[in-house]
């Protein structure tokens, strides 16, 4: 195994589960602790949208996606926040829309064979160094935030109404958390694919928040977990040839179910005590 | 109770109707909220007490009148309705900390982190600190927002019902404290216990449609009558002295 690592696409595909890891834990907690799991589902669809576009102009398909999600992330946040529309209603339109479009837009692209099983599955090994690039910038960014502005993270999420009242700026957090997150669900979306983004953000998070009850416990929590589950999943299927989206899917989940047993038989040792 | 010198206008409101979405729900609401302010709101459920404060707060737009409100007012507010997320990561004494108004609030100093302690040891909960505020019972809670709301040392305290779910001891301790606060900060509550916060405030405001206020502390029998007041509540109330006296008009 360990010889792999001479292969230049083993190392930059092991660097990028390692900072993606990192970026799920982090923006991920976010993500959960909003209650946005499915904004972020809506997000990541919606970039499907922003891929097509950016194949039938033939620009930077990372590029496109990106503005398109993060469009997309900064309108859901608005709306929702303007509460003149359901959060899951502008939600389930944005996510249908960018499917749409990018099918569209892909239909009308000439000589148009895009690997579609790439976007909806993923390939770590396919990742670029811009790629890596990229995802360490984001990675930077959501760490230094999450230490800088912990407070008001923690504040405006959990109480918004009361934190706008105390003066801080909940609008600004909201959206720059929304773009942030979007950002960070178009580099993923490169790695596990469309239908598998969720799972590496949302899992860490659920399962650290079965055991911790600070925020800060929290992040540092589920970025372990993301990068232990997501690690053990891309071994696992560059051993077997298997598609490393979907090991790490499995992983993770692998995990939830242990640590809830886990969680389980620790509560009832307690009780018995 | 010591006045202070130079009371200061802090929010004026003048025939001000608000309501939702375009329905009136309470108007021609005139009343000045300055610094030595300390005043309970009482009336009928639906009668529009938590409306006027959510205006106060900003939180909702006078639909006409006139309004006017010193800039960058510190407002500490405890809301009647909590429906925050009881599974979310945060720490009882964190959601105290959040009620920081001034100071480094990124990187709270010592001795902002001193008056947290002091507020947990008033409001009894030093030994749930560090619980997530999820694992408090109703009143622990209720207790939790309470000094959340008094933490930032505001000018204007705003509180919508502050003993529900409180127990005998936290709600004497709260009734205890305000006269002391009220003499660094304007304090607005919303009580239908009217028979003791009676006794505690300096006036009172009859809200139902609209506001009524009361130059004074005494709960007249056609305040009762006139302005539905939950008349029940004062024939049980806790301070003899207070319950009703007539009033010929
Ligand atoms: N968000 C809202 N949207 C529409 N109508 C509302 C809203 N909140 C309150 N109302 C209506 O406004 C009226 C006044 O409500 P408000 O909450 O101000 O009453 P209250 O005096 O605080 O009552 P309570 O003693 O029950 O707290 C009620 O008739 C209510 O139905
Ligand atoms: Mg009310």
């Amino acid at each position: 195994m360990i010889e792999l690592l001479q292969y230049p696409f083993v190392v930059r595909a092991l660097v990028m589960v390692l900072l993606l890891s990192v970026v799920a834990g982090f923006v991920g907690t976010c993500i959960v602790i909003r209650r946005q799991v499915f904004v972020a589902g809506g997000i990541t669809h919606a970039a499907f949208g922003g891929i097509g576009i950016a194949y039938f102009l033939g620009v930077s398909v990372t590029a496109g996606a990106m503005l398109f999600a993060s469009l997309t992330a900064l309108a859901i946040d608005i709306l929702s926040r303007r509460k003149s529309l359901r959060t899951d209603s502008a939600v389930a339109i944005f996510w249908s829309l960018g499917m749409a479009v990018g099918i569209i837009f892909m239909f009308l692209t000439p000589g148009y064979t895009p690997n579609l099983m790439g976007f909806m599955f993923g390939d770590l090994l396919t990742v670029t160094r811009s790629d890596l690039y990229i995802i360490s910038i984001i990675a930077a960014v959501a760490v230094i935030a999450a230490i800088i502005f912990y407070r008001p993270i923690m504040y405006t999420a959990f109480a918004p109404d009361f934190a706008k009242l105390s003066g801080w700026p909940v609008a600004f957090i909201s959206s720059a958390i929304a773009v942030v997150s979007a950002l960070a669900i178009v580099v993923a979306i490169k790695a596990v694919g469309i239908i598998l983004v969720l799972s590496i953000f949302t899992i860490p998070p659920t399962i650290a928040g079965m055991f911790a009850a600070k925020l800060k416990r929290m992040f540092i929590l589920s970025t372990i977990i993301a990068v232990v589950g997501s690690l053990a999943g891309f071994v696992v299927s560059f051993a077997y040839n298997l598609p490393s989206g979907a090991m790490i899917t499995v992983a993770l989940v692998a995990m939830f179910l242990i640590m809830k047993v886990f969680k389980y038989i620790s509560i009832r040792q307690k009780r018995n005590v | 109770m010591t006045e202070q010198s130079n009371p200061q206008q802090l929010i004026s409101l003048h025939n001000v109707s608000a309501g939702y979405e375009g329905r009136v729900v309470v108007s021609n609401v005139s009343l000045d909220i300055n610094s030595d302010t300390f005043v309970a709101f009482i009336g009928p459920n639906g009668g529009g007490k938590t409306t006027i404060l959510r205006t106060l707060l900003g939180q909702i737009a006078p639909m006409s009148g006139e309004m006017s409100r010193l800039p960058n007012l510190k407002i500490g507010y405890l809301p009647q309705i909590n429906d925050y997320d009881l599974q979310f990561p945060i720490t009882v004494r964190d959601v105290v900390l959040s009620g920081q108004l001034d100071g480094n609030r990124l990187f709270p100093k010592k001795a902002t982190l001193d008056r947290v302690d002091e507020l947990l040891h008033f409001a009894m909960l030093d030994n749930l600190q560090d619980r997530p505020i999820g694992a408090l019972s109703g009143g622990q809670r209720q207790r939790a927002f309470l000094c959340r709301a008094i933490m930032g040392n505001p000018q204007l305290l705003i509180l919508d019902e502050p003993v529900t779910y409180m127990d005998k001891v936290s709600e004497t301790n709260l009734y205890k404290l305000l006269p002391e606060l009220s003499k660094h900060m304007a304090i607005v509550l919303v009580s239908h216990d009217i028979g003791t916060v009676a006794g505690v405030v300096k006036t009172i405001a009859c809200v139902n449609r609209t506001l009524y206020y009361h130059p004074t502390n005494r709960i007249t029998d056609s305040m009762l009558k006139i302005y539905e007041c939950p008349v029940e509540l004062v024939t049980h109330g806790a301070v003899p002295h207070r319950v009703l006296i007539n009033h010929h008009s």
